[in-house]
């Protein structure tokens, strides 16, 4: 099973390789037709792995250099790795649609694709990797792409000053990554999450005799240890309160299609490493597990964030007066809410975090999208000067109100089904605080959002010159934004729901994931004897 | 309780809510604008739009938003640390706090 | 194997230089308001991560983790891993090495062209943008 290996090396193939071809090709459009190529393969090559592992039952692993798992790195793909790196591959294929009708002849294209490239590639390798000191590369792949695409208008005062504060703080929150691992090598003998699993489990040891006992005395402590510190850079990834930040200011430094990746993709690759490490990685909420005493203090520090930066950014939202920085806060907002899905530690809070993720996704990218072309069309990001895009291209309007409208959570919306996931996670945990927060913090939200649909729906119509109007009716835009919108319409639980059950189970029971990891060793093992013996 | 009647209580609830924070922005929100002042014609006083929302939220809690934008909120390199290395403290002490509760291993 | 005055010298030598270390350079990357201070901060606090790592895959009179002869006996290759030291950590902090040297020229970069366009570096005047 290759394919998962080739995915990201492939990308980070073609992102370098595009520089080198501007120094010949000096047609940016050439850049444009490649960039959607590799992102159409891309997910194309990503479908293929998800389809693979769900007709298989099981995670695969795949050996980089053909070394076994303890001593080399692995990749290591489950239904929730799959299921998310798909849907990221999904997303920026119309991203990068988005990007051909935003930046069009802009001379840094080559660069911007370079860069954006980078992002998918960390972003599936984040997904991909089953090394912790694989998911620290891939983490600063995808941070060093975007602080470069954050300052992408490298002239302009805010996009430098943001990138500055985005790119020193995330120094910090990788070196803190950097030596988490390093205690959980020192303390654990290994790198590779399967195994560092089966060690947390005395019952896998049980039956795995030749795993090792750990290296250090106190393995609770070590663990904890690394969890603080990783949970810090998580959340600095995901943009939850105590780090959030860089987030807003970060969003509308760059440019519209880059708000839309680190908004609707980015953020997720850090809920995603929380949910690996705490429920795959330690089991902090399995039973089995050692670390299982450490379950109510995660619930505790999660739920806590969670809600804070729900309650917190929904309240900031009301007052902005820039479009793109009020976007920005609704994605703390929800980041919160995923947040506060997982902390419960049950079957249904997972599913409603994934499915708050997915929703979430796809709802931010097009309204960023569709934002960014009435701000594009009324040449300002105050919210009180934008023009009423949807009277020019109704798609655009349309786009803004029903991903608002996902985002509130109103009914036959996918946002509306996650947020019920959510209440019932809530409510069967019997967490009636979090259902008030989450009551509140949409209320407050819902006000927020009508601040963009009232002017973009209803407000007066842009005053453009034909050439410009033609612009803002290209089929690159259609081929962008309608097929987001199908997505928003479609992710109801008849669609999705076998496949968030498949991730949500082989997130909170990691015995496949780990079982995979230990059969990959042994069928090395049998190979290496096999080929001397025989 | 079915998921429809729940569905349609949650959803009416949010609205609710909604509409009950919005209430006193709307009861209370009365801003002072000043045209250009030209001769003895009095101040117009007129309630905000919908789209101004920003404008009345912030006058009508304004202590609130003072404090976040003066302490949180305020774009120092420096205050972010304040804020976030606590928390990365609180973190440490908090699981430090379980192990011993826990017993170790 | 014993351990010698001289080697639990070095050893706590070593561990109370890193922790100095490190609390000179989270002062300095939390508290100084220059961003070059702020940069060289990082660094500082970059490297000194980096010998912790290294230290913790060291042992004391070790040899290189170098197989000279691949020997099936089974003695020779406990006596070689018992003193060999891990190569691991060396492996993960050459990575890192190469990571942080993008990451500072990236912000270097990135101080430059504050500096062109605010003519300062003090972060407490670099706040245009409120978080």
């Amino acid at each position: 099973m290759h394919t998962a290996g080739v995915i990201p090396a492939f990308l980070v193939a073609i992102a370098f390789s595009l520089p080198l071809v501007y120094i010949k090709v000096k047609n940016v459009r050439v850049f444009h037709g490649v960039a959607i190529a590799a992102a159409i393969s891309a997910f194309t090559l990503s479908l293929y792995v998800q389809h693979y592992i769900l007709s298989q039952g099981a995670p695969i692993v795949y050996r980089m250099g053909g070394w076994p798992p303890p001593l080399g790195i692995v990749y290591e793909v489950d239904a929730l790795s799959a299921l998310l790196a798909t849907y990221t591959a999904f997303t920026i294929v119309f991203i990068v649609a988005y990007s051909y009708w935003y930046l069009g002849d802009d001379p840094g294209v080559p660069y911007y694709y370079s860069l954006l490239l980078g992002v998918e590639a960390g972003l599936l390798g984040i997904y991909y990797t089953g090394d912790i000191f694989n998911l620290f590369v891939m983490l600063e792949v995808l941070s060093i792409t975007c602080y470069g695409l954050v300052a992408y208008y490298r002239n302009s005062r805010e996009a430098v000053e943001a990138s500055f504060k985005y790119a020193f703080f995330g120094t910090i929150a990788g070196l803190l990554y950097f030596i988490a691992a390093v205690i959980t090598y020192s303390s654990f003998g290994n790198l590779t999450m399967g195994f560092v699993a089966a060690y947390s489990r005395p019952l896998f040891r049980y039956f795995y005799q030749f795993i090792d006992l750990f290296t250090w005395g106190n393995i609770t402590g070590a663990v904890a240890a690394v969890a603080a510190l990783s949970l810090w850079t998580f959340t600095f990834k995901a943009g939850v309160f105590p780090n959030h930040f860089w987030l807003p200011d970060a969003h509308p430094a760059a440019p519209t299609p880059i708000s839309a990746v680190l908004s609707g993709l980015v953020v997720n690759a850090g809920a995603y490493a929380s949910i690996r490490f705490l429920y795959t990685i330690f089991g902090v909420y399995d039973p089995l597990s050692i670390f299982y005493q450490l379950s109510q203090y995660f619930s505790i520090v999660l739920s806590v964030i969670g809600a804070i930066s729900a309650v917190f950014a929904s309240i900031m939202m009301l007052i902005q007066r820039d479009a793109k920085r009020l976007i920005a806060y609704s994605t703390i907002m929800h980041l919160g809410l995923i947040f506060t899905g997982f902390s419960l530690g049950t079957l249904t809070g997972v599913k409603a975090s994934v499915y708050h993720i997915l929703t979430h996704a796809a709802g931010k990218a097009l309204l960023f999208m569709s934002t960014g072309v009435a701000i594009e069309a009324s040449r300002t990001r105050s919210i009180a000067d934008l023009k009423a895009i949807g009277r020019l291209n109704p798609l655009v309007g349309v786009s803004v109100a029903i991903s608002c409208f996902s985002l509130v959570g109103l009914p036959p919306l996918g946002g509306f089904f996650s947020k019920f996931t959510l209440y019932q996670a809530f409510i069967e945990a019997g967490r009636f605080d979090l259902v008030a927060i989450l009551l509140f913090s949409s209320g407050i939200a819902l006000l927020g959002y009508f601040k963009i649909i009232q002017p973009v729906l209803f407000g007066f119509p842009p005053s453009l010159n034909t050439s410009d109007i033609g612009r803002f009716r290209r089929t690159s835009l259609w081929a962008s934004l309608l097929p987001l919108l199908i997505v928003l319409v479609a992710l109801n639980p008849l669609v999705v729901e076998a496949l968030l059950r498949e991730a949500a189970e082989s997130t909170l029971l990691a015995d496949k994931y780990i079982s995979q990891a230990v059969k990959s060793f042994i069928d090395y093992v049998r190979e290496v004897q096999l080929s001397s013996g025989g | 309780m079915d998921a429809l009647t729940l569905i349609g209580i949650l959803t009416a609830v949010s609205i609710a809510v909604s509409v009950v924070i919005w209430l006193p922005v709307a009861l209370k929100a009365k801003v002072r604008r000043t045209e250009m002042y030209l001769s003895g014609e009095p101040q117009v006083n007129f309630n905000l739009g919908i789209t101004e929302v920003s404008w009345a939220v912030r006058r009508v809690f304004e202590k609130l938003y003072s404090v976040v934008l003066n302490y949180v909120q305020t774009g120092v390199f420096n205050d972010w640390f304040a804020i976030s290395l606590p928390y990365l403290l609180i973190l440490l002490a908090l699981l430090t706090v379980a192990i011993i509760v826990g017993g170790g291993v | 194997m014993s351990t010698s005055f001289l080697e639990n010298f070095f050893i706590t030598l070593i561990l109370y230089n890193l922790l100095v270390a490190a609390g000179i350079s989270i002062y300095g990357v939390v508290a100084r308001p220059s961003i070059t201070k702020k940069i060289i901060s990082l660094t500082i606090l970059q490297d000194t991560f980096n010998i912790l790592a290294i230290f913790l895959g060291f042992k004391v009179f070790s040899i290189p983790p170098v197989l000279l002869e691949l020997d099936s006996d089974i003695e020779k290759l406990l006596a070689f891993t018992t003193s060999a030291v891990d190569p691991l950590p060396q492996a993960l902090v050459l990575t890192a090495i190469v990571i942080g040297l993008a990451v500072n020229l990236f912000l270097i970069f990135l101080a430059l062209q504050v500096f062109r366009l605010y003519r300062t570096l003090d972060s407490r005047k670099i706040k245009e943008l409120k978080g």
